[in-house]
């Protein structure tokens, strides 16, 4: 290993930590958001089932609706298995962070992860161009996506964001901060209803 | 043939693929990271049993969830079975979903929209 990509990986991987840090600490501050859970480090295959059976299990203990239980797990699977798929590997590694918590009646689900400055102007114009769709032709695009489309070599099958999109009904917003010549960090907070059965 | 079995998991579904009784039957949660490698021995039992079907086939799929990767995979499987339902016309897909899980229901249409073959949709009640 050499000295510059252990420089790059740590700076990198204290970025992540930084946001993390900094996104937990304004929610903690906020008297009417509550943090349910949170992570920051290296995903690996099993935090998809870890973080979603907790949040799923908090959402059953307070008596949610399940349909908006089962909107807020398939959100999360998909936003954890995002990072997985298409975050940034530094020497090996998927550095990320996840965080929920809940608002009045609704839960926020906040994923970021390293991507490459090259890809971002792809991300923020693929995005928009989702965002701009009404739920019709976001379910044709899905339609359209999942009878042509077929799973890269990743893993994907090109329908996270659709899905993500769909489930919480339009409600993401998204940041990208630039930490280096090579990598941004990505961010992504959807928010999904939440009431009582 | 012989018949092939998974059991369930937290992230994968319960298969229970039985050559005599033509029946298929993929129940529970579908989430794995790697979908590909999860339904690969899946479509290669099909591929053997599409030479030989039962006289009747019945897919019962009752999934809780499944992630997009999955989605692409159950509709492999459906092909698979749609070009055996060409050759004999004789197959049918049981899709199951609980009362009120209309992102469910709305999966079971979306596939019944892309493919040539008779879907039944099946309410169930919660446990």
């Amino acid at each position: 290993m050499s000295k510059v990509s252990l420089h790059i990986s740590k700076n990198s991987t204290n970025a992540i930590e930084t946001f993390y840090k900094t996104a937990v600490k304004k929610i903690k501050t906020d008297s009417s958001a509550t943090l349910l859970d949170s992570f920051c480090g290296h995903f690996i295959n099993q935090d998809t089932e870890r973080l979603t059976s907790v949040l799923e299990g908090h959402l059953h203990k307070k008596n949610y609706i399940k349909k908006h239980v089962k909107s807020a797990f398939s959100t999360a699977v998909e936003m954890i298995q995002n990072i997985r798929l298409h975050g940034s590997r530094i020497e090996q590694k998927t550095p990320g962070c996840y965080i929920t918590f809940s608002e009045g009646s609704s839960l926020s689900i906040q994923t970021a992860n390293l991507i490459s400055n090259a890809e971002v102007p792809v991300l923020i114009q693929r995005i928009s161009d989702l965002k701009s769709l009404q739920n019709t032709q976001l379910k044709q695009r899905y339609i359209d996506r999942l009878a042509k489309g077929s799973i890269s070599l990743k893993g994907g099958a090109g329908l996270g964001l659709l899905t993500i999109l769909s489930k919480c009904n339009g409600k993401i917003s998204t940041k990208f901060v630039n930490i280096s010549n090579e990598y941004s960090i990505f961010s992504m907070t959807t928010t999904l209803p939440l009431e009582h059965a | 043939m012989d018949a092939f079995n998974i059991e369930g998991s937290a992230k994968t579904p319960e298969i229970a693929l039985n050559p005599e009784q033509g029946t298929i039957d993929i129940k529970g949660r579908s989430i794995p990271e790697n979908s590909v490698a999860f339904y690969n021995p899946i479509m290669d039992w099909l591929a053997a049993y599409t030479e030989k079907p039962a006289s009747q086939t019945t897919v019962n799929i009752e999934l809780e969830y499944f992630n997009t990767s999955s989605s692409k995979c159950i509709l492999d499987v459906l092909k698979k079975l749609e070009a055996l339902n060409q050759k004999s016309g004789n197959v049918h897909i049981n899709w199951y979903y609980e009362e009120d899980d209309e992102d469910m229901l709305e999966a079971g249409e979306d596939y019944e929209a892309i493919l040539n073959l008779p879907f039944k949709m099946i309410e169930t009640k919660e446990d």
